[in-house]
């Protein structure tokens, strides 16, 4: 009996997610598609995915967009687990500051972030500057370093960009290891990168795949970093381009098919080689919590300095924004020559602002409940239930990073459009439940990945405890489930809320009306301002960041001594 | 651990708080003028809204609707503007495709009672052969007759290549203002707006839109950066650009993407065409001598823009891109809409540094395209569209175009810097005003457009430029390197001014007629050819010239 209503509690939550995955995520995106599979008499056709394939330069276009996604991923994998384990491993001077300062790198609109890189890195950027003034470029001669060799540029940038997805996920993970394992395994003699490769990395495989999986299929389909180096033989910057076009494109549509199967095909793969996502946590007990080491003190000078070099680079852009939108001129010159508040007056005052604050929150707040919402019970279905469906259910759940947000946003359009049984969504009139829907399904998989990667940690045994001394699903859910997942939810909360704030093409589509406009939007309207757009858009982008750290902090306050220190300064502490 | 080391809840909360105070401390620590109020009103005497899509930017927006909210308030009606900005021109355009295609099925279907096909769907926003029957001439007429709309009133900015666009597919409807004002609209009237400037059309016959302000494409460059390349005279005209040592060093706009970046390259092929037509046989006929300039005009045009596409760092969507990476360095020369030039001067001068950036205009080879405003069909507020239109082309609306910020008539925050198109605004007792000394209608004079000669393949010129420039980019510019290094020997140079695949008579012909197609698939063959072609040809050329040959 109680089996029975277990799998009827299960079969309806995959069709209600399935269907709310149908209907805002697969019929919109058919709509935007339609155009590459049938033909202009209405038949289907894959004759323009052929096309595509003929073409040489979509397919090395889509070669370097593999490629670039191959190479970011084990950069950020490699950057992001190893000041994880650093930073959850060792107490070491500065730690709760630097832990703390690691996603600020996630924390500027898309735009933004590439205006801070051009004056570090364009030609009469920053960096050019500092090579003048060491007498290193003969002649006054300035090396275009965002241009020449593009690869190694777009590769490096994007994975300063993406590893905190990795830090986040990888330090959650590391949280809720086990410390008995590692310290058994110690016991026998096994240190350092042994103990790491044998004992941690196993019990932080679920956390890993959950970042290496987004970073992935975020780095295949990375339109601003290519975009920004004019890298234009890259696939999404072909399909942006074709986007563009005032005339048909035949091609642009072929390609964003192409992209999702190779983005299906890509999870499929990761899935594959790390292997045993599905697997819960081994121990029949609570895992004693792990507690950071104190090493020798120079080991934690060292660590302070590596830490502090990595979360440095990665925040340069952030660092050269702020510096910008309090610039009176920065050309050629290592720091600005001359400061003033007028940018940021100007811009964080004007007419715009304080109704797109307003409207931000409003959207995001509904979206990231939602993503949390949605997420968890997909994460759930997956990882727990194992439910018939709930793989296909999972994988969908993935497209929203592999389609290209325009595409997207004009789905959603079609969908409520006039005469559509959701007309009443017209985004027209009033964008708020559409543009909550496309930031919750945009921004779902990275709630779904950590909270999978959070029930695959947490021992199934434990729920059973409880359920053997007679509490119900949800109780068992509520007291013991979700406490110890809730690292993992914050961590995937944390992204979704801060990349929704964030979003570009769904804000700039679907709010139409100043009245609607949310924060991004805003921000993009500011920087089309003629001469000092450019300041205006970079003092958006400082509130931005302020706001977004403030908020980070006010949640890890809020909701301290529920975690286990995600973004926190000091687990040990806390966890007592 | 102590507490202090914790992070206090009160403390976040205050901090978040704070953050969200910052702008309305910047509002109220503003210079200038109150804040305007948001466009909601509840009241019971709440303002009349009229609807406009535009891709203008807040400046515009801000400065137009603040005039014609005062203009109307002077007429005893309270009135606001609701800008609809869906994003750039291409985005516009696609939504209104979208939109109007909605309504429209939803008319054949509902009101009409007939049956949505393919057929109906590409014929009734396409002109119609002439005594063209059947379903689809049927689709045609009926929405040529209907008042289906998209929710909008007027469509406003974009060039007019998308006045063109949205009017030929009928989208955009007569307004009445062109016959109701002969005093701007008579022709030959003193003082009226000529239908065409140097071949450009400044308002369309049949009413359906007007240009209300004009721009031109030209050149702007660092200085520093032509230093830095030992170029120590500003380009003033385009085959400056084609000099080797701009290598990786230009910023254009793709004509694919922009009707008046396109409009743009069309005049240096004009421009090639016209001086073609004076190495003509003398003694041919002058049909020969017109065949001859074409078919000549357009292959040295080609060539020169090749070897431009060679040095170019990118061809961009985005037209204020090209003067920000000018400005910060990254570009020494782009091709730029002057009234970005302009403003890019203007900031760098605000920064200390006017000697920076500078513009030309090539005199000669550039076109004025007019910036339309188009009444759409079924305009949900006719009448104040209409207004809005005759406030536009009225001398209040015009002085925003280019009166300096606080001048008597000026903008109050935002100086345009855009040239407006009504042409007694050009009077010397109003240069004292004005930011421009730019005369549109004197500059224009020195070219002679010849449309029949180049206006049927600017489609069909755009594609060619994708395939020969934009998307073999590295392999061209990798080419043309190899040819500059080895001091362009003949038989590589020879072969990368082999225009065989795209000669006149191919573009015109073949190429012409596959992006006609009903089916993309031919337009797909073709860009697959064009560019392995191309690919080959310059890979070839890069290794003949390496050999020296």
């Amino acid at each position: 009996m109680a089996s029975g209503g277990r799998r009827s509690a299960v079969s309806a939550a995959v069709v209600f997610v399935g269907g709310v995955l149908a209907l805002f995520l697969v019929w919109p995106l058919a709509e935007a598609v339609r155009g590459a599979l049938v033909d202009p008499r209405g038949r289907l056709t894959i004759a323009y995915v052929a096309a595509v394939l003929d073409n040489p330069v979509y397919v090395t276009g889509f070669e370097h967009a593999l490629a670039i996604a191959v190479a970011t991923t084990l950069v950020s994998v490699v950057i992001g687990t190893g000041l994880a384990t650093v930073l959850a491993g060792y107490d070491f001077p500065g730690k709760r500051w630097l832990r703390g300062l690691v996603p600020l790198p996630l924390m500027l609109p898309p735009f933004v972030g590439a205006i801070g890189i051009r004056q570090l890195f364009g030609r009469e950027g920053v960096w050019n500057a500092f090579l003048g003034a060491l007498h290193l470029l003969p002649g006054g001669q300035r090396v275009d370093w965002l241009r020449d060799g593009r690869f190694a540029v777009v590769v490096a940038l994007t994975a300063l960009h993406l590893f905190p997805v990795v830090y986040l996920n990888v330090q959650a993970a590391l949280t809720r290891r086990d410390a008995d394992l590692e310290d058994a395994a110690r016991g026998l003699g096994c240190h350092g990168l042994g103990l790491f490769w044998k004992i941690t990395l196993p019990s932080i495989l679920p956390g890993l795949f959950a970042a290496a999986s987004i970073v992935l299929i975020w780095s295949f389909t990375e339109l601003g970093v290519p975009l920004m180096c004019d890298y234009t033989r890259v696939t999404s910057v072909q399909i942006f381009s074709g986007l563009k076009d005032i005339g048909r494109n035949p091609f642009v549509y072929a390609l964003v098919v192409i992209v999702l199967a190779a983005t299906t095909a890509l999870y499929g793969t990761i899935r594959m080689v790390l292997g045993r996502v599905g697997t819960t946590g081994r121990a029949g007990r609570s895992p004693r919590p792990y507690m950071p080491r104190r090493p020798s003190p120079m080991a934690a000078a060292a660590m302070t300095v590596a830490v502090t070099a990595v979360v440095g680079v990665a925040a340069l852009p952030n660092i050269a924004v702020v510096l910008l939108a309090f610039a009176r001129d920065w050309y050629g010159t290592i720091l600005p020559s001359g400061l003033t508040i007028e940018h940021f007056r100007a811009a964080v005052g004007h007419d715009l602002v304080v109704t797109s604050i307003g409207n931000s929150l409003r959207y995001v707040t509904l979206s990231t409940g939602a993503d949390l919402a949605v997420g968890t019970v997909i994460a759930w279905l997956a990882v727990r239930a194992r439910a018939p469906g709930a793989r296909v259910v999972d994988a969908l759940a993935m497209l929203p990073l592999a389609v290209p947000g325009l595409v997207m946003a004009f789905g959603y359009f079609a969908i409520a459009r006039e005469g559509r049984p959701l007309a009443f969504l017209n985004p027209v009139k009033n964008p708020t439940a559409l543009l909550v829907i496309a930031y919750t399904i945009r921004r779902l998989p990275f709630v779904i990945r950590s909270a999978s990667a959070g029930f695959a940690q947490v021992s199934v045994t434990l729920e059973e405890a409880a359920a053997s001394v007679g509490a119900g699903r949800l109780a068992t859910f509520a007291r013991i489930t979700l406490p110890l997942i809730t690292p993992q939810l914050l961590a995937g909360g944390v992204l979704a809320f801060a990349l929704s704030m964030l979003e570009v093409s769904d804000s700039l589509v679907l709010a139409q009306r100043q009245a609607t406009y949310p924060i991004t939007k805003t921000v993009y309207e500011l920087f089309q301002l003629l001469g000092e757009g450019r300041q205006m858009a970079a003092a958006l982008g400082v509130w931005a960041m302020l706001f977004l750290v403030t908020v980070v902090w006010f949640v890890t306050a809020a909701l301290r001594g529920r975690l286990d220190g995600v973004f926190r300064g000091d687990v040990n502490d806390d966890s007592r | 651990m102590t507490s202090s080391r914790r992070l206090s809840p009160l403390g976040a909360g205050a901090a978040v708080l704070a953050v969200l105070g910052l702008p309305f401390l910047a509002r109220s620590a503003r210079p200038g003028p109150a804040p305007s109020k948001p466009a909601a009103d509840t009241r019971a005497n709440a303002p009349e809204t009229l609807i406009v899509m535009t891709p203008s930017n807040e400046a515009v927006r801000y400065e137009l609707g603040r005039a014609f909210v005062a203009y109307m308030g002077r007429r005893g009606r309270k009135v606001e503007v609701d800008w609809r900005a869906v994003g750039g021109t291409a985005e516009i355009g696609r939504y209104l495709t979208a939109q109007y295609e909605a309504s429209f099925r939803r008319y054949w279907t509902g009101a009409l009672g007939h049956r949505w096909s393919a057929a109906v769907a590409g014929a009734f926003a396409r002109p119609a052969a002439p005594g063209a029957t059947g379903e689809a001439a049927e689709a045609r007429r009926a929405f040529l007759a209907s008042n289906v709309g998209c929710g909008a009133d007027l469509l406003f900015g974009g060039g007019s290549p998308e006045g063109v666009r949205h009017a030929n597919a009928g989208r955009l409807v007569d307004a009445g203002v062109v016959t109701r004002h002969p005093e701007l609209f008579g022709g030959d009237e003193p003082g009226a707006i000529p239908p065409q400037l140097a071949g450009e059309p400044l308002w369309d016959r049949e009413g359906r839109w007007v240009g209300v302000c004009l721009s031109s494409f030209g050149i702007c460059f660092n200085r520093d950066g032509l230093a830095r390349l030992a170029l120590f005279r500003p380009p003033t005209a385009w085959e400056a650009l084609a000099a080797p040592r701009y290598q990786g060093e230009l910023a254009l706009a793709d004509p694919t993407k922009s009707g008046s970046v396109a409009t743009s390259f069309e005049m240096i092929i004009q421009s090639q065409m016209s001086r073609a037509l004076a190495d003509a046989p003398p003694g041919a006929d002058p049909a020969t001598r017109s065949a001859f300039a074409r078919r000549e005009g357009w292959a040295r045009a080609m060539r020169l823009i090749r070897r431009i596409g060679a040095n170019a760092r990118y061809f961009t969507d985005a037209a204020a891109k090209i003067p920000l990476d000018v400005s910060t360095g990254d570009a020494a020369a782009g091709m730029c809409i002057d009234y970005y030039g302009r403003s890019q001067i203007e900031a760098s001068a605000a920064a200390g540094h006017p000697e920076r950036v500078g513009f030309a205009s090539p005199v000669g080879e550039t076109a004025y395209n007019a910036d339309p405003v188009g009444l759409l069909r079924g305009a949900p507020h006719r009448e104040l569209a209409v207004a809005f239109i005759e406030f536009l082309l009225s001398e209040e609306g015009q002085k925003l175009w280019d009166f300096r910020r606080g001048t008597p008539g000026g903008p109050d925050r935002y100086t345009l810097r855009r040239l407006p198109i009504l042409p007694r605004l050009y009077d010397p007792a109003l240069e004292e005003y004005r930011a421009d000394a730019d005369n549109p209608y004197e500059d224009a004079k020195s070219f002679e457009y010849r449309e029949s000669w180049t206006e049927p393949l600017v489609g069909a010129m755009a594609f060619i430029i994708r395939a020969m420039c934009v998307e073999p980019e590295t392999e061209l510019a990798d080419a043309y390197r190899a040819l500059a290094e080895a001091r362009f020997p003949p038989r590589a140079t020879s072969l990368f001014d082999d225009l065989a695949l795209v000669d006149y008579a191919a573009a015109s012909g073949p190429i012409r007629a596959a992006l006609n197609a009903p089916d993309p698939l031919e337009q797909a063959h073709w860009a697959t050819r064009l560019t392995r072609h191309f690919l080959a040809l310059y890979r070839e050329v890069a290794a003949l010239a390496r050999q020296g040959l």
